[in-house]
């Protein structure tokens, strides 16, 4: 390497940046500029470190390296060498990993500590055994660096081996396997986190793992672990509620809010301890609290959580607890004394809390934040309003409905369709309201909102929009179209501008065109209007012509568009041309998803057909074939899957565990059951697992 | 209760899927723990844009030509988070007691400072560090800007439009910096001394696009890194680093470092203050 030398003699610079650059172009295939670099991992500059463990860690050869790198884990004068060295050592992979597991098998004491350090920070699989091997080490430090270990490297078999070292005499091995299974969110069985939580130590670690249970009775256990004396199991078990609200829903989580009440009851001070853990960082520890404290209901309490709403992470969690406790003269009282010393945003959830529990200045406090200069205050105040659902509230968001702003619209649109989708006064006061504005002229945000509440009588109004000047009328005039006919107002009627919108000039309108008449064909679908079973057709003759014209349109997305719709009208006779989209290796994975999702919809699918289309690189696509496979009994079905197992992927794979539990076939459970036991990925080795349970239980039965 | 629609549940594999857009295009990471918040915050997009659930929603964004503008309409109901003026006072002192008269000597000749606030929300910051140069009384009749950079095109309006409420200040120390706003309806404004010197546009940090190509005299880029992974870190370090002039100045959070991430800059220990510096040349023959 030309320049080598002066690196080498610039490399012990006085001058921190002359080291450092000269350290860069060390070349560690000359033996000296290797000793250089060696050397140079124990510099008193973190930077120059850092470079030599750059420099190291892109040897070609690294077994002249390798003796020296894995003393220095030991031998280097400093901490930072120490962790440079290992640092090289991971930087390396797995071309170290050889001589690192002979000095874990050989060396004495202290140096196979530092081994399994380096070992960890490889992270390959290959190290598993070894270090499960470490599990029954004689020495408790290495027992406990080795659970450590496997928590970073994971797979099934380091599993296996924590879950099993659950069960272990030494203390502080059981603690680190529950520490190293929370790491790789794997939740041992409740019924032996019960027994783990006998002992306080482990009480922490046993909570924060049922954050990942899908057992019912773990609930429970967490609902206890809120009346626990120590701090840190009480912020455990809140964290893991904060998990669990991501993983259920309210009525699977009934129980433990029950569980809690009747612990509040008894006296247990849990809404003061959640206060307390308001404050925490971690937000799933605010989030269980914020759940916990709208459970309680305590008004006291109120306070704290409505100043939380500050946070944008929690204030839609604050949003939630605030509208769960109960309204009245009491909660009016305590928040409105909090209003001045709130932030503007948090003001904005007050008011709404407010006006829920029938604070009718509050409900007007929200109405002059509608128009606020503050863009943020303004959004918020607007989406408050939809979900107060009052319909006092529609003249102040129907004004919004040509706002130029950014969003605005678009905002007020939503919030009246929550107001009109309420309750009938809701609906009547809205469609005053829009029908009245749509006399000067439609917008995208008044069709959206008469899709979604209008009546027949509004039919026309938005036939018309389909030939507004502006393409995004246009656009918004068939999604209101395909709202209308999902509503079951329209019933097989004929649409000329619609198919003629599927010959507009602006592709997004080509689209939308399709999509409402994919829409209106599910609609009329499943009110048997047309079942093509019986011949008949959910659409007229005139606008599946149009669609099937469509599916050559320049644009892949309209073409998309129209195969789905294609596939939704059900017939049978479109199944070639949808399928040429489907095995098409130019065409785009848009266009090719669509094509095998309508495919799906017109009869079993060609299983050759498949498992060309299973070549395409993109993921989406394979999970297309995955899905279809449904269709496709005996052989052929399970040799599309199996070859899906074997994708990169891990969405492809997770696909796959389900469509094989879905398909209920026994002959697949030996494949699943393999790859559950190699599958890198938590998720799906979990679902993998789950599908060969299930089929070993089918086959049982 | 009324008015409210249905949840709409975002699994933990679609989770994982809708995540990866984001950090495949922008390099921010939303961890586990952050998954109600994209449930929330994202769920009322669905509606938006007529699709069934959130495998829809991931599936649009990835393989929909519209895709890439939602990506961007998504990350502003993602990233809103609010700021203050002066905030971290100890670091903002050391700014103006050290690194301001090192820059009136080290730039003395060219009479020109250029500084940017790298994710800089709804502009606090910008504006923040537009009043200490003018409030220092060191760069009369020097070419000065200060550029305010974001993801967010809502929080880059806000930023722009100068008027901030009285949360903004806050911070003790921010209540001197009022002498450069006015009072208008409730709001404060920013002063046209200040809008002079301030300037705001769109950039992702990830991949340079949108940031100044002029050389740059000090960055501060705080409490931004911390929504980055560890690889999308370095990749945003190494933009701000080629931004940067040689001894150039980077001003992270206090609890940020640049441990594990790079190696490029040198470590500079201020009064309270610890700062990152691009270095100068080196001695002759390592360049």
């Amino acid at each position: 390497m030309s320049g080598a030398g002066p690196a080498l003699a610039l490399a012990r610079h006085p001058d921190e940046e002359t080291r450092y650059r000269a350290v860069l172009r060390l070349d560690g295939a000359v033996a000296a500029e290797l000793a250089e670099l060696l050397a140079r991992l124990s510099d008193a500059s973190w930077r120059v470190r850092t470079a030599a463990v750059e420099r190291l860690g892109q040897l070609a050869d690294p077994a002249a390296a390798l003796p020296r790198l894995i003393d220095l884990l030991d031998e280097a004068e400093t901490i930072a060498g120490r962790a440079a060295a290992e640092a090289a050592l991971a930087s390396l992979g797995t071309a170290a990993l050889p001589a690192l597991l002979r000095r874990l098998a050989s060396a004495p004491g202290e140096r196979r500590l530092s081994a399994i350090s380096a070992v960890t920070s490889i992270g390959s699989r290959r190290s598993v055994p070894a270090l499960v091997a470490c599990l029954a080490d004689p020495d408790p430090a290495l027992r406990a660096a080795a659970a450590e270990g496997l928590g970073k490297v994971g797979g099934p078999e380091a599993v296996g081996a924590l879950l099993a070292a659950l069960d272990s005499d030494d203390a502080t091995l059981r603690a680190t396997s529950l520490d190293a299974l929370g790491a790789l969110r794997i939740s041992p069985p409740a019924a032996r986190v019960a027994a783990l939580l006998a002992e306080a130590r482990l009480r922490p670690g046993a909570y924060r793992a049922l954050a990942c249970s899908d057992e019912p009775a773990a609930l429970p256990l967490l609902g206890r672990g809120l009346a626990e004396p120590g701090r840190s199991a009480r912020l455990a078990a809140l964290a893991a509620i904060g998990s669990q609200r991501g993983r259920r829903s309210g009525q699977e989580l009934a129980p433990l809010a029950a569980e809690i009440r009747l612990q509040v009851a008894g006296g247990a001070p849990i809404a003061a301890w959640c206060v307390e853990a308001l404050e925490a960082d971690e937000p799933q520890v605010a989030a269980g609290a914020l759940l916990v404290l709208g459970w309680v209901g305590e008004l006291t309490h109120a306070p704290a959580v409505a100043r939380r709403a500050a946070d944008d992470r929690l204030r839609p969690l604050v949003e939630q607890a605030l509208e769960a406790l109960p309204a009245g003269a009491g909660l009016i009282e305590v928040l409105g004394q909090l209003l001045p010393e709130l932030a503007p945003v948090a003001r904005v959830a007050t008011y709404a809390a407010l006006a829920r529990a029938g604070e009718r200045s509050a409900l007007q406090a929200l109405l002059d934040r509608a128009a606020d200069a503050d863009p943020q205050v303004q959004q918020e105040t607007i989406a408050a309003l939809g979900r107060l659902g009052d319909p006092a509230a529609v003249p102040a968001l129907g004004g919004l409905l040509g706002d130029q702003r950014p969003g605005v619209a678009g905002l007020a649109a939503g919030a009246l369709l929550a107001i009109g989708q309420a309750d009938d006064a809701g609906r009547r006061a809205v469609l005053l309201e829009c029908r009245a504005r749509a006399a000067a002229g439609g917008s995208v945000a008044l069709y959206r909102v008469l899709g979604g509440c209008g009546g027949s009588e509004d039919l026309r109004l938005v036939r018309l929009g389909l030939s507004a000047a502006a393409e995004e009328r246009r656009v918004a005039a068939a999604g209101a179209l395909a709202a209308l006919g999902k509503r079951g107002l329209l019933r097989g009627e004929h649409l000329p501008e619609l198919i003629a919108a599927l010959r507009d000039p602006a592709w997004p309108v080509r689209v939308a065109a399709a999509r409402a008449f994919s829409d209106l064909a599910e609609a009329n679908f499943e009110a048997r209007f047309g079942d093509p079973a019986s011949g008949e057709h959910p659409l007229c003759d005139l606008a599946m012509g149009a669609l099937r014209l469509a599916i050559d349109d320049a644009a892949p997305v309209v073409q998309a568009a129209a195969a789905v719709a294609l596939g939704t009208c059900g017939r049978r006779a479109h199944q070639e041309v949808v399928a040429a989209r489907a095995v098409d290796e130019r065409a785009p994975a848009l266009l090719v998803v669509a094509a095998l999702q309508a495919l799906a919809r017109l009869g079993p699918p060609d299983a050759v057909l498949l498992e060309q289309a299973l070549l395409h690189p993109d993921p989406e696509v394979k999970k297309a074939v995955v899905a279809a496979t449904g269709q496709v009994a005996g052989e052929p079905g399970r040799q599309l899957l199996r070859s899906a197992l074997a994708s990169e992927r891990w969405d492809v794979r997770l696909a796959v565990a389900h469509a094989v539990e879905a398909r209920r076939d026994v002959a697949l459970r030996d494949d699943v059951a393999h790859a559950a036991a190699a599958d890198a990925d938590p998720l799906v080795a979990r679902a993998l697992a789950d599908a060969a349970l299930s089929l070993a239980a089918g086959a049982g039965r | 209760m009324r008015g409210q629609p249905p949840r709409q549940v975002l699994p933990e594999q679609t989770f994982r899927l809708v995540r990866e857009r984001f950090h495949e295009r922008f390099g921010l990471w939303f961890h586990d723990d952050l998954r109600f918040l994209l449930e929330l915050r994202l769920g009322p997009r669905l509606a938006l844009l007529g699709l069934r659930d959130f495998d829809a929603y991931q599936r649009f964004l990835r393989l929909d030509p519209r895709g890439p503008a939602e990506l961007f309409d998504a990350v502003e109901v993602l990233t809103t988070n609010e700021t203050y003026f002066y905030r971290e006072p100890e670091q903002l002192r050391a700014f103006e007691r050290e690194l301001l008269p090192a820059l009136q000597r080290e730039r003395g000749e060219a009479r020109r400072l250029r500084l940017l606030s790298a994710g800089c929300s709804t502009g606090e910051e910008v504006y923040t560090l537009a009043a200490l140069l003018l409030d220092s009384g060191r760069f009369e009749g020097w070419d000065l800007e200060v550029l305010g950079v974001d993801l967010s095109r809502r929080c880059l309006a806000r930023a722009q439009a100068g008027a901030f409420g009285e949360q903004a200040f806050r911070s003790p120390e921010a209540l001197a910096l009022r002498r450069w706003f006015h009072l208008l309806e409730g709001r404060w404004v920013a002063d046209e001394a200040l809008l002079g010197l301030v300037r705001f546009g769109a950039a992702n940090l990830l991949d340079g696009q949108g940031l100044p190509l002029e050389p740059l005299d000090v960055i501060f880029c705080r409490n931004v890194l911390l929504y980055f992974d560890p690889p999308a870190r370095r990749q945003v370090l190494r933009q701000l680093h080629a931004r940067l002039r040689p001894g150039g100045w980077l001003l992270l959070g206090h609890a940020e470092s640049l441990l594990q991430l790079s190696a490029d800059f040198e470590v500079v220990h201020l009064d309270r203050a610890l700062v990152f510096r691009k270095p100068r040349a080196a001695a002759e023959g390592a360049a």
